[in-house]
């Protein structure tokens, strides 16, 4: 996963939460960022926030509207079916640390952005891509990002992003496994490896 | 000429061939070789020439290059729009041709944007790709990058249609390398931040070059729409 592209799921979280979103996809994401809307808008507004607090504060923001855990297995890939529990577990943690350390890196890149929802489609029940449309701040031209959501026991969480055509979580799967296969197969390689790039994002 | 044509064929059979065949690296082992290789002379030659071109030369200057270039390159998005039957983007490319080459002083300028006129950039690969050829297995090729069978037959078409290709004078050769060199040089001075965050954070660079790729290629064909029916399936990784 590189900086440019946590860049934009940040910029797409910045600002949702700055700019109370008019969701026109189905009620109960629309109900999801609203709700979150508030969440993220107080850690973000904050400026009694010192650093550590607002990164912190952040970080659970993420765990709220971000299914990390699904999101860690798919980024296994096939090295996810029949996983021990431990390796799977100690993976899902080293992944989503070093997650939100890029996410939080990238948090000074944006700002002032204006966030307009443009509409949705529904893949099935429970699972919508809904686009939107970023502009200003540190947006040169207008930047279209879809948002894929899917929602289970009326809990609404994002999957995965769009910008430019790429989706991150498949994006993040297919370097995943590609070190995974070049480590005989080795998840534990793996988070060997995401813990070190989590440790020194500060995580 | 002649060679060209019979390597345009060929690739179209290797194309037509590699359609049928599952989706992946077949070629993995001679992409990483060559991914490492191009990595290697863009680090010791391209990167610090990109670097130093935009320390030093303005931005308005990097910007007239660049569309200049842009403009160069109207009579192939023309052809494939065409050939892709999508007559109101060939004719927004006619009209953008002729703004930019005539307010905008040789391309030098891009008046057409301030206008609204869009531009439909398409190449050979993505008509391939409208027409139901596949893309064949991912090669990286050398000096030129992440490409594929159909990809690569795209990019030998398109220099039929470049203007600077056609027209045949004394000292072509050397204006075409002129081309090559310069079009490689605006691309990577404009990738600088991303090549040097993908080098910064990706997990392993040449798998993810080669999803940036597939990815950003599959939305060119597209044109930016999505296709919710392509997307992955999450539900099995689900907590069990």
């Amino acid at each position: 996963m590189n900086k440019t592209k946590v860049s934009l799921f940040f910029l797409i979280v910045f600002s949702l939460l700055s700019h109370g979103a008019k969701a026109i996809a189905g009620p109960v994401e629309e109900a999801f960022v609203q709700q979150q809307s508030v969440a993220g808008l107080a850690i973000l507004s904050n400026q009694e926030l010192d650093e550590a607090t607002r990164s912190e504060q952040f970080g659970t923001f993420i765990d709220q509207i971000v299914d990390i855990r699904k999101v860690s297995r798919f980024a296994l890939g096939k090295y996810a079916r029949r996983l021990d529990p431990k390796v799977l577990t100690d993976f899902q943690t080293a992944f989503t640390l070093y997650a939100k350390g890029i996410y939080q890196n990238s948090l000074s890149q944006y700002g002032g952005e204006t966030f307009t929802i443009t509409g949705s489609i529904d893949r099935k029940p429970g699972d919508a891509v809904v686009s939107t449309m970023i502009s200003g701040g540190a947006v040169e031209k207008p930047l279209r990002v879809r948002w894929r959501v899917q929602t289970k026991d009326g809990v609404s969480k994002v999957i995965d992003l769009e910008a430019f055509g790429i989706w991150l979580a498949v994006q993040q799967r297919s370097e995943i496994t590609a070190y995974i296969a070049n480590h005989n197969g080795d998840v534990g390689a793996a988070t060997t490896m995401l813990r070190g790039r989590a440790q020194s994002s500060g995580q | 000429m002649l060679t060209r044509l019979a390597l345009v064929c060929s690739l179209f059979v290797l194309t037509a061939c590699a359609s049928t065949a599952p989706a992946g690296d077949p070629w993995a082992g001679y992409n990483r070789q060559m991914f490492d290789t191009n990595l290697s002379l863009d680090r010791s030659v391209l990167e610090p020439v990109a670097k130093g071109y935009r320390d030093t030369a303005p931005k308005p200057a990097r910007d007239g290059l660049h569309n200049v270039l842009n403009n160069l390159r109207a009579p192939t998005d023309l052809f494939n729009n065409v050939l892709q039957g999508r007559p109101e983007a060939a004719f927004t490319t006619i009209i953008r041709f002729a703004v930019n080459s005539t307010i905008g002083i040789a391309g030098l300028f891009d008046p057409a944007t301030d206008m609204g006129i869009p531009i439909y950039a398409e190449d050979f690969g993505q008509t391939l790709a409208v027409w139901g050829v596949g893309p064949g297995p991912y090669t990286v090729l050398p000096l030129l990058g992440p490409s594929n069978v159909r990809d690569t037959t795209g990019l030998i078409v398109d220099t039929f249609t470049h203007p600077f290709s056609v027209v045949r004078y004394d000292g072509s050769l050397i204006v075409q390398s002129t081309r090559f060199g310069t079009n490689s040089l605006d691309q990577r001075t404009r990738a600088i931040d991303l090549i040097d965050n993908l080098e910064e954070t990706s997990v392993d660079q040449y798998a993810a070059y080669r999803s940036l790729y597939e990815q950003s290629r599959a939305n060119a064909i597209r044109n930016g729409a999505v296709d919710v029916d392509e997307l992955p399936d999450f539900e099995e990784f689900d907590d069990e």
